[in-house]
């Protein structure tokens, strides 16, 4: 039986959306400077005046005009997650005089590679009152690759995702006439993805919300929960 | 409503994704089966200017059965000291109002170890320590008990309440004759004053 200790975290995001900040346009780089303070190296990746993109050691950082969007990296602790949640998103509020939240969404993405996808396959279709009873459907005789669940009432929603899937990853660091010269980094990686998104449906007043109370407390419940649907 | 998007790292997107996220930034996909962000992204309104109703604080803040968290914590004192106080406002014998506020009292130092949720918390679970303290035994009059009800309401439904807005609230309990300063310190701001004036001199 499948346990939530099988899979190792691939990435961990706190989003928040809110109404249009417009200040935007005046004060990133406020917010940059900011941010600094407690995110000493970082630097931003690309920028444009409704969106821009930084990245320093801790994750990956996003400002929108209607979102803000941290990703840390899958070892970080969720103590430290939360904490960085925290000046993240109170800097950014602060500078764009955000004051309601029109959702606040935390997605945790976990992955249990296997040595082939059918094995993925196998795994996903063994679980306990998830997998559908195989039968034809569309003319395919094959367990399902892939369940959604969504649960969403008027405050609260949450989604979660398992896929069996090959994931292909590729990088090139070099610009185009230095490619040939230096190795890329090619990876085939086989395995079931369990993807949960928990979100706020209503409105969220800033003066209710403590970032890193908050993402602490619901990495705990996803968790929980994650371990709930997977023991069936 | 669309999915939380990640900024996953971005690889070369020749293949298949790093991280299969569905979701819209440069390096990822967004979902086909939710809504856009488009929609998403407008702020809900009823009627011309209204604005669609804010979350419980009880939704916000479910917590997984053993939690350590403060706010849970805190929400659950806060939610005490409201019934009492409830309970004490609804009370025609004022002995027996007095109980139910002494119960808040106790509830105090609780609380007080719960102050790092926000400056707003910690100001006004200082300045009710104090004018408990201030009144020496004296059992609050009908408007100190609403006054204080009304505070205490407030900061449960907006525990993360700024420091300023602490303060304001800190305010609407002194209006009621509450001293909420502790005693020491006005005479160390008297003496300090005179000291100044000596100084000047």
């Amino acid at each position: 039986m499948l346990s939530v200790n099988d899979f190792k975290t691939a990435s961990v995001t706190c989003e928040v959306r809110h109404r249009e900040a417009y200040l935007i346009y005046d004060r990133t780089g406020h917010i940059v400077e900011n941010l600094r303070e407690f995110f000493t190296d970082i630097s931003v990746t690309s920028a444009s005046p409704p969106q821009t993109d930084f990245r320093s050691n801790e994750g990956n950082f996003t400002i929108l005009l209607g979102a803000s969007r941290l990703t840390c990296q899958p070892n970080t602790k969720p103590e430290n997650f939360a904490k960085y949640c925290a000046y993240f998103f109170n800097t950014t509020f602060d500078q764009l005089n955000v004051a309601v939240l029109t959702r606040i969404g935390l997605r945790h993405i976990l992955r249990r590679e296997s040595k082939t996808l059918e094995e993925a396959k196998e795994a996903l279709a063994s679980l306990p009152s998830l997998s559908p009873k195989l039968a034809k459907r569309f003319n395919i005789l094959r367990p399902a690759t892939e369940m959604m669940f969504r649960w969403e009432d008027a405050e609260i929603g949450a989604v979660v995702r398992l896929r069996a899937e090959t994931v292909e990853i590729k990088v090139t660091t070099a610009p185009p006439e230095l490619q040939e010269e230096v190795r890329k980094f090619e990876k085939r990686v086989h395995g079931l993805t369990l993807d949960i998104d928990y979100y706020t449906v209503a409105p969220v007043e800033r003066d209710q919300w403590n970032p890193e109370e908050w993402v602490a407390e619901k990495m705990r419940v996803i968790r929980k929960e994650a371990e709930g649907m997977l023991q069936g | 409503m669309s999915d939380t998007e990640t900024s996953a790292p971005k690889p070369s997107l020749d293949g298949l994704l790093l991280v299969p996220d569905e979701a819209g930034t440069a390096g990822t996909k967004r979902s086909d089966s939710t809504a856009t962000s488009a929609r998403d992204l407008v702020f809900k309104t009823s009627g011309a200017t209204a604005l669609a109703p804010v979350i419980s604080i009880d939704r916000l803040w479910e917590a997984a059965p053993g939690t350590t968290s403060q706010m849970v914590r805190a929400l659950e004192l806060l939610k005490e000291a409201s019934d009492n106080l409830t309970q004490a406002k609804s009370c025609n014998d004022p002995r027996t109002a007095d109980r139910f506020v002494q119960r808040v009292q106790v509830g105090l130092p609780r609380l007080f170890a719960c102050r790092s949720i926000g400056d707003g918390f910690g100001v006004i679970v200082n300045s009710i320590h104090f004018a408990f303290a201030n009144l020496q035994g004296a059992p609050l009059n009908q408007d100190q008990i609403n006054a204080l009800w009304r505070v205490v309401r407030e900061l449960r439904n907006k525990p993360a309440m700024t420091l300023q807005q602490g303060i304001e609230r800190v305010s609407q309990l002194e209006e009621t004759g509450l001293e909420v300063d502790p005693a020491d310190l006005e005479s160390l701001v008297e003496g300090s004053a005179e000291e100044d004036e000596q100084g000047l001199r």
